[in-house]
């Protein structure tokens, strides 16, 4: 054994940096000596994901316990819950929730996804979140109620930095809410996502009420809103100081005309998603606004075109050759070549799989 | 053509986009136009490690620029390396540790990377005890503080 079979010091945290996914082993490097500790335990706490009810238990109860360890937290990722405990048992571990935000002050992005998780037990308790910019919430308020959510969550005073928020399946309690959490949220918003499962609840006027207070915009991502037209998508583009860079319109009602109509609120867009239009539109049509679209779209560089299982286009596979799209885009636009072709070949073999092929969730 | 000179005094001919793939390199070629009359004095680094740097940098020669920031979806996969990386990356642990430091002085960003995903890989699995035998270190930490340790990170355990 020779002293260079050591590991340099200061490439350990280079080193630990590429295990920062990987709990067990960085549980193992925290254990090797002091130094490896001091350079582990923060990658290890740096993320949580729980996706097991038995380790959310223990890490809540770990965090609670140890309270140098909660600063380190900067994602936490709330994907499980464990339902059917003993009432002691559950309010234990939603105060130990509680405990650990309140001092986790380095708390960058939470994602509380699970039904039932996010509760009116929990929310009037939520501390001040002063670094949280990223926030990702389950629409379902069977547990909570949503003007709660707005006055203890998405309040400036709550959470001062947030910039992106996404909410998933939202019932219609939490969708008439919504124009009062974006006015909360407010022009500092950068990112707004909706994820619906071919939900109606999700209208134009909603949108339209919203977009009055979500003027900062820089990405948007509508999915599965099937009674979504195009006033409440046009009205989020035209409030957008800044334009939208990042665009996800997938499995709304939009007509394929709608297309070229969007791209003149769209000069700043580098990345589109779409979803072919409903099998009622004429897939030739649909290639020809796109078409129209992509040539008014002076900075697209990344686009991704996704059947679904209500979206699913008859003989396009035929269609992707014979409009001769791949050509129009390379020949006329700023995709690269490479990406171009990437993305064609994505369309091509989405659309091979497009029986079993359901939208993205 | 540049000339680099070694820490044990041996000079190097390298043509000028091979040692750009250095960004140490490229800004001094950059800055001091003087620099490609003089060979280039890299004292920290021997010339048997050199030659190993050199081969990869002329490998990775028309490689386009690293994307400056790494995305999430890119960093999960951070462990893969190249067919032709890991063939040359397969060295003695010494000699693996030596690139990975003049990798780090000369700033080559991907082969650093590659020399930091190996050590990564052989991390992967094992014990405290194996990763101590493996890098030669000493346990310093006394029975109650390793306890302490231990207990608190319990729910990292693989179940």
């Amino acid at each position: 054994m020779t002293l260079a079979n050591d590991i340099p010091l200061e490439l350990l945290p280079i080193i630990l940096g590429h295990l920062q996914w990987r709990t067990k082993d960085l549980a193992s490097c925290a254990l090797v000596n002091k130094v490896w500790h001091k350079y582990a335990n923060p990658l290890l706490y740096a993320r949580l994901f729980l996706r097991d009810q038995t380790r959310l238990i223990r890490v809540f109860r770990t965090l609670k316990e140890n309270a140098h360890l909660a600063p380190l937290v900067h994602v936490l990722e709330i994907r499980v819950f464990p339902f059917g405990l003993q009432a002691e048992s559950l309010e234990a571990l939603e105060e130990s929730i509680l405990h650990t935000l309140q001092k986790a002050v380095n708390l960058e992005e939470l994602y509380w996804t699970r039904t039932g998780s996010l509760t009116d037990r929990v929310i009037p308790f939520l501390p001040v979140l002063p670094r949280l910019r990223t926030l990702e919430l389950t629409g379902s308020s069977r547990f909570y109620t949503p003007s709660s959510v707005g006055k203890y969550l998405l309040d400036p005073k709550q959470t001062p930095q947030l910039k992106h928020f996404s909410i998933l399946l939202p019932d219609r309690g939490v969708v008439a809410e919504l124009p009062q959490w974006c006015e909360r949220m407010g022009s500092k918003l950068e990112s707004f996502s909706i994820l619906c499962q071919h939900s109606a609840l999700i209208t134009d006027s909603i949108l339209i009420e919203a977009s009055q207070h979500l003027t900062g915009l820089k990405r948007l991502s509508l999915a599965g809103c099937k009674a979504l037209m195009m006033p409440g998508v046009m009205a989020l583009l035209k409030n957008s100081k800044y334009g939208i860079q990042d665009l996800a319109i997938e499995g709304l009602a939009m007509p394929p005309d709608c297309l070229p109509k969007i791209a003149q609120h769209l000069d700043q867009l580098h990345s589109l998603s779409l979803t072919f239009p409903r099998p009622a539109h004429s897939i030739t049509h649909f290639w020809n606004h796109l078409t129209e679209m992509m040539e008014s779209l002076p900075n697209i560089e990344n686009f991704t075109l996704y059947t679904s299982s209500w979206n699913t286009p008859r003989g396009t596979s035929k269609m992707v050759t014979e409009t001769g799209l791949e050509d129009t885009w390379a020949t006329h636009h700023k995709i690269t070549e490479d990406m171009n072709l990437k993305n064609m070949q994505e369309v091509e073999s989405r659309l091979y799989e497009s029986q079993k092929w359901t939208l993205g969730f | 053509m540049v000339q680099l000179s070694t820490s044990d005094n041996e000079i190097f001919n390298v043509d000028r986009d091979v040692a750009e793939r250095s960004v140490l390199l490229k800004t001094m070629l950059d800055d001091l136009p003087e620099a490609e009359e003089n060979p280039i004095p890299l004292s920290n680094v021997s010339s048997n490690v050199l030659k190993k740097v050199l081969e990869y940098c002329a490998h990775h020669r028309g490689d386009p620029a690293p994307p400056t920031d790494e995305s999430e979806e890119s960093r999960k996969r951070t462990t893969d390396i190249g067919d032709w990386d890991s063939k040359f990356i397969n060295v003695d642990q010494e000699m693996l540790f030596e690139i990975i430091l003049a990798a780090n002085y000369l700033d080559i960003k991907p082969l650093l990377d590659v020399g930091c995903k190996t050590v990564a890989n052989m991390i992967k699995g094992k014990t405290p005890e194996e990763i101590r035998k493996l890098f030669n270190i000493q346990n310093d930490f006394t029975q109650e503080e390793e306890e302490q340790i231990k207990k608190e990170n319990e729910w990292a355990e693989d179940r």
